[in-house]
């Protein structure tokens, strides 16, 4: 066993780990905290990957950025919100049989895994491969994704912002 | 890629989607700028205009060749030509039902609506006119978060509240699990460009792997699924269909799902057929299982219809059955799936949204989604029970009516390719169906209600007048549809 | 194109167009509107009948439709056949048309029913003469929807609702037969034309087992339509709807549909014993089965809809025995009397108010047109001799019995004797007798209703010569047909004789029964018979005790078999849907994770499914 593979197993562990966690505590505040450690090891199974752009990026705005504005939220309303755990027997079990198929699915398809060679220089200008190929071959659907996030911005705007109020708060767009 | 190389392309053919971005980005702005209690209502107008615009320029462009942009990932074909007029169309019928939906109080401020509409118009359109998984994927993503906003649009009311969130959260699993599927593809095949996929799949270091290939497919179908409320992946509809407006359950029930449609037909037919043609290994592995999803949708469909007393729930369910109706071409794998798919769109179109501007009629001259809110209907509008009856008919499959062609088309297709258990279950469960179909016919012609006569506003009296003369017109001369079709060569899909 | 023939259909359309656009406005005038164009379909119809002797059959057909390699068309085709059928319906059609503007006329949605009328006339025009299945199919499903339409007239019963809803359903039932069959025909012959399907079959390119099973399924829609054992349920509620529409379709045209279907398809049973045979025996049994029912019925509307139900059975059973003549010879007499017993049926409701037979009687005096042209109505359908009924009950009597069919010889005399005792059952109790109705100043209907009733009596009397054994005109038309082979049985001399004898047994019972009380008035008057009133006192007993407890027995049997054990089966059927749909609609409770969970879960086990099947599990 390699240092790699231990590397990955620990990643992957508390990434699963803080996820079940995530959903079991009962604290909002609790499940952000948790939420980030799953963000931040999921960032450095991306860097495992030769994927450092991606892993940065990860950080930047998942760990950072939404985790903060999540904080924000949750400081600005009522913080002592706490959930109510009242799950079913029935639904437990199919979620179970649910997970122990994919689980068993999973395991049997990456177990027989081939990929014959692989690339050997992906680390390579990451950044800037990335950057030519959404501008160049990829612009269409970099352009739509830009429309796509107006029309969430809008949309968010829209279920967020209280009626009565001005409608010049439309101005975000 | 230099900008010269950049700019060689044919821009020009991308005019209807640029034409519905143009349009929706007016819409907004002036939305912006319109003082606060004037009525939006003009917006939709501009909006329709648009819609008409882009539909002239679809059908200027029928017969040009196959063209390309930056490696497929914008694809003009006669496939993505076809779906696309369909989407218009009904966005534009949308649209008109849209003007006179009087939902609540402020509705006639909410000038997001059309604008909304247009984006998750414009989603659809790239569903159907890339063949790159990530342009499909964000289009698929532009026309959910459209809609899910779409669905809540009615803040004030708890069901619309409802239906967004369950909307999201449903959706959210779908896109999940699409992208999930997508990334085994793309890690096996190391493209997102369907055509060199499909190439890729004759590769032996791929072939190998074919296990994990037939999970990331069926991963993307479950995916799908979703989009085109097949069962057991539509628990969401029901709920999301009653709550939302009633122009966006129409817009729901017909564009998203054609949408869903077009996507699968094209993702799947494309990798697995432009190479390696009909017989494809992997695919004929996997239509037992569409087969049953196809199977138990219209039995799960057109059963819990049944029991509904709610009109849009019950439309939900029936919407349902129709996917489950939809995907049996798509099961019975000929050259026919094209044809008989896009037709039954169009029928579909027609009959459902024609219902649905009668159904918007009614429930908001009756203040009651109840299915008794039709009793009486033929004494209070005589010509929209007519219509109503007409769509009715067609949705059940009677003669006379597109919906039957459609129905016959699929059942004689199903029939030739040799699933008869399958045809079995359509024409079990289309009978089924007539009892709920009938139970408002029953009521609209055979109960008592209210006196006063009801008069429809002239863009429902449009809309239902031209759904309801398509839906005659196709039922007894369905050739025009299918000559229209042939100019539509299907082969130019599967060449790259 | 020849107009003559295409406009036959169509102007029964037109008329439905017309009066569901102005028929606010045309008002009383609708009836006018209505019969006139039905009576132009009439004389086109007489004229392309005319055209039929010693004429070829005609066919023109366009392309309609192109499914792949497969064409569809729509055309027309005329053989001496369906040219019969449509002088037939456009006929009974047309006159009541004209009875029911008498019938209607103080009903406020009275341009509708005439509307309505014209939908149905058309679709049963064109389902005659549609020359492939297909189209044939779509017409039969519109016939359906004119019938719906017309039970439910009026809407604001529940029972007219109910009726209609059942007809509706219980068609369907046979329709859903007759369309796999219609398929599975196509699957094996590549083509919904008839005469492709005959050459087909007349070449041997059909496996016996196909012809067989698609000729049954076929049958199974003529069941549904025609009202046979065991979908023959809704034919009895149906007469809640107008009277002149259970005489148009529950007479002489809807319910024909399903024995001229077996009549059009009839080489495809010809080549199958099998299906002949079932044809026969549930042609047979309905027969009988119904006429017991018949018996027990207080309904002046329900005795007659049992008794077509029985008349349709004969039909089946003649076709069923080779007796393709004798079939639609039946065919077009029974339209003309069994019209003429609802039409009067429907006089005599429109003067007293009730269709309870007990509380009629005595009606034979007030009724000076009326209860003669019942009583030839009623002659006719006992067969008593020189009346249409009389040559066409022997035809099949004679059929069935060439045919070996001895058993099914013998019920279908048993269903003779019945039919005659019920009906003269009905006459008695309705026009002799005391008055036991509250409507004490009854009055004769208006001429339009006598006129149309005068007519079809006329025709009740002298149908039957058109095909009598001296004068096999009939016979000699229908030959004409290139695929059938008609079967030319001697003439059994007896078997006018039985028939006639049972017949009049079972009037002459009748009148033991039901008009007694006259007799035996008549015997303490006169004590010189007193011997033979004794006489007839003790047949009455024995007739009481033996015959009315033991057929009513038998009848009430039939009647529970059918109420509990036929309809209890549907119920079941509908029953074990509404289940499984309660069922799946509660786990639509409304949680948004349940149907994450669903959805997950359904995902794995699909994939856990494919994995598995696929073989990748190892």
């Amino acid at each position: 066993m390699n240092g790699e593979l231990i590397l990955f197993f620990v990643l992957a562990l508390v990434a699963i780990g803080s996820g079940i966690l995530m959903l079991n505590l009962t604290k909002v505040v609790h499940m952000v905290i948790a939420l980030v450690f799953t963000f931040l090891s999921i960032a450095g199974l991306y860097v495992m990957l030769s994927a450092e752009f991606v892993a940065f990026v990860q950080v930047l705005i998942y760990s950072g950025a939404i985790t903060i504005i999540m904080l924000f939220g949750i400081m600005l309303t009522r913080h002592d919100d706490k959930t109510e755990t009242k799950i079913g027997v029935p639904r437990m079990i199919l979620v179970l049989t649910g997970i122990v198929a994919f689980f068993v699915v999973m395991f049997f398809q990456i177990n027989d895994l081939s990929f014959g060679e692989q690339a050997a220089d992906l680390h390579v200008d990451n950044t800037e491969k990335i950057g030519i190929a959404l501008y160049s071959k990829y612009v269409i659907p970099f352009e739509l994704t830009s429309v796509l996030l107006l029309v969430a911005l809008v949309g968010a705007i829209i279920l967020a912002k209280r009626d009565d109020e001005d409608k010049g708060a439309e101005d975000n767009e | 890629m230099t900008l010269e190389k950049l700019l060689s392309y044919d821009w020009g053919i991308m005019a209807p989607e640029f034409t519905i971005l143009i349009v929706a980005t007016l819409l907004s702005l002036m939305d912006l700028f319109m003082p606060n209690k004037t009525s939006r209502k003009p917006l939709a107008l501009l909006g329709i205009a648009g819609v008409i615009i882009a539909i002239v320029f679809s059908v200027l462009q029928i017969g040009t060749e196959p063209t390309s942009i930056l490696f497929d990932t914008y694809r003009f074909d006669a496939f993505a030509l076809a779906f696309k007029l369909l989407f218009l169309v009904a966005t534009g019928l949308i649209l008109l039902l849209a003007i006179d939906y009087e939902g609540e109080r402020e509705w006639e401020f909410r000038g997001e609506f059309f604008y909304l509409l247009l984006t998750a118009l414009l989603g659809a359109m790239m569903m159907a006119s890339s063949a790159d998984l990530i342009t499909l994927f964000v289009g698929l993503e532009l026309l959910s978060i459209s809609s899910y906003i779409l669905a809540g649009i009615r803040k004030n009311n708890l069901h619309s509240n409802e239906a967004a969130f369950k909307y999201v959260v449903n959706g959210g699993i779908a896109t999940a699990i699409t992208l999930f599927g997508m990334s085994y593809i793309y890690g096996l095949t190391g493209s997102t460009n369907l055509y060199e996929i499909s190439e890729a799949l004759t590769n032996p270091a791929v072939e190998q792997n074919a296990f994990l290939l037939v999970m990331a497919f069926v991963m993307l179908l479950v995916g799908l699924a979703f989009k085109i409320a097949a069962a057991p992946f539509h628990m969401w509809a029901p709920d999301v269909y009653q709550g939302s407006a009633t122009p966006v359950t129409a817009f729901l029930s017909v564009v998203s799902k054609s949408a869903g449609f077009a996507l699968i037909l094209k993702m799947f037919l494309i990798t697995f057929l432009s190479v390696q043609g009909w017989h494809n290994a992997i695919i004929l592995e996997l239509q037992p299982y569409i087969a049953v999803i196809a199977g138990v949708t219209m039995v799960v469909g057109n059963v819990v219809a049944l029991r509904q007393r709610n009109i849009k729930r019950m439309f939900a369910y029936s919407s349902i059955a129709h996917a489950g109706y939809v995907l049996v071409p798509f099961v019975s794998l000929s050259l026919l799936v094209f044809k008989m798919t896009w037709f039954y769109l169009l029928a579909y179109l027609l009959m459902n949204i024609g219902a649905f501007a009668v159904i918007q009629f009614v429930t908001e001259k009756e203040r009651s989604e109840d299915f008794t809110a039709f009793s009486g209907l033929y004494k209070r509008a005589p010509w929209v029970a007519v219509m109503m009856a007409v769509f009715i008919l067609s949705l059940a499959g009677l003669p006379f009516t597109a919906g039957f062609i459609g129905k016959f088309g699929i059942f004689m297709s199903s029939l030739g390719t040799g699933h008869y258990v399958l045809a079995s279950v359509m024409i079990a469960t289309t009978v089924i169906s007539y009892v709920y179909y009938f139970n408002i016919l029953v009521q609209i012609f055979f109960r008592k209600g209210e006196v006063d006569r009801l008069l429809p506003s002239i863009g429902l009296l449009i809309v239902m007048i031209i759904c309801g003369a398509g839906t005659i017109f196709f039922g007894i001369y369905p050739g025009a549809a299918y000559d229209f079709f042939q100019e539509f060569d299907m082969n130019e899909l599967f060449i790259k | 194109m020849n107009p003559i023939i295409w406009l036959i259909p169509v102007l029964p359309l037109l008329s439905f167009v017309l009066l569901l656009l102005f028929g606010r406005r045309l008002k009383e005038a609708s009836a006018v509107v209505g019969s006139l164009l039905t009576l132009g379909s009439l004389i086109l119809s007489v004229v392309v009948f005319m055209g039929q002797w010693g004429g070829a059959s005609v066919k023109q057909t366009a392309e309609w439709l192109a499914i792949g390699d497969t064409v569809l068309t729509v055309g027309y085709e005329i053989n001496p056949l369906n040219a019969l059928m449509l002088v037939i319906v456009s006929f009974v059609s047309f006159l009541i048309q004209v009875y029911s503007k008498g019938y209607m006329h103080d009903d406020d949605r009275f341009p509708v029913f005439f509307a309505y009328l014209g939908l149905f006339t058309f679709a049963m025009l064109g389902l005659v003469i549609s020359p492939n299945l297909l189209q044939l199919y779509i017409f039969w499903e519109l016939v359906g929807v004119g019938s719906f339409l017309l039970i439910g007239y009026y809407f604001y019963k529940s029972e007219a609702r109910e009726a209609a809803k059942k007809a509706f359903i219980m068609t369907r039932i046979g329709d859903v037969g007759l369309f796999i069959g219609i398929i599975l025909l196509f699957w094996q012959v590549g083509s919904f034309e008839l005469d492709a399907i005959f050459d087909a079959v007349t070449a041997g390119d059909i496996s016996q087992g196909w012809i067989t099973l698609t000729a049954i399924l076929i049958f199974v829609g003529a069941i549904g339509k025609s009202g046979q054992f065991p979908l023959h349920t809704w034919l009895p509620d149906a007469m809640e709807g107008p009277t002149p529409v259970s005489a148009l379709i529950h007479a002489a045209t809807m319910v024909a549909a399903g024995v001229y279907l077996v009549a059009a398809m009839f080489p495809l049973f010809e080549a199958s014993e099998a299906a002949l045979t079932t044809v026969a025996v549930v042609g047979g049994f309905t027969a009988i089965f119904a006429a017991t029912i018949g018996l027990a019925q207080a309904d002046i509307k329900r005795v007659l809809a049992y008794s077509t139900v029985s008349q349709l059975g004969y039909m089946m059973l003649a076709l069923g025995s080779s007796g393709y003549v004798a079939g639609i010879f039946h065919l077009t007499t029974h339209a003309f009397f069994k019209a003429l017993l609802f039409l009067a049926a429907g006089s005599v409701i429109h003067a007293v108010h009730t269709q309870n037979i007990h509380e009629m009687g005595g009606l034979w005096k007030k009724m000076k047109w009326t209860a003669p042209l019942f009583l030839i109505g009623a002659m006719a359908i006992s067969g008593v001799p020189l009346l249409s009924g009389f040559f066409s009950k022997d035809e099949i009597l004679a059929a069935t019995y060439a045919d070996g069919r001895f058993g099914l010889f013998w019920i279908a005399v048993i269903a003779t004797f019945l039919t005659a005792f019920y009906m003269f059952r009905l006459f008695f109790l309705v026009f002799t007798g005391e008055s036991q109705g509250k409507v004490k100043k009854v009055q004769e209907s208006p001429g339009v209703m006598v006129f149309p009733m005068v007519v079809l009596g006329i025709l009740a009397v002298i149908a039957g010569y058109i095909n009598t054994p001296v004068t096999p005109i009939l016979d000699d038309y229908l030959a004409q047909n290139p695929y059938l082979e008609i079967h030319h049985h001697e003439s059994y001399w007896w078997i006018p004789i039985v028939a006639t004898v049972v017949s009049l047994f079972g009037i002459f019972m009748a009148w033991l029964v039901y008009a007694k009380k006259k007799v035996k008035r008549l015997s303490e008057a006169s004590p010189d018979f007193h011997f033979i009133l004794l006489n007839k006192y003790f047949i009455d007993e024995t007739y009481d005790y033996s015959f009315v407890k033991g057929t009513r027995g038998f009848s009430y049997f039939w009647y529970y078999i059918d109420r509990f054990v036929v309809e209890g089966v549907i119920q079941l059927v509908t029953g074990a849907v509404g289940w499984i749909s309660k069922t799946s609609s509660k786990a639509h409770n409304g949680q948004v994770q349940l149907y994450g969970s669903v959805a997950f879960a359904g995902m794995a086990v699909l994939l856990l499914i494919v994995a598995w099947l696929g073989g990748y599990l190892t």
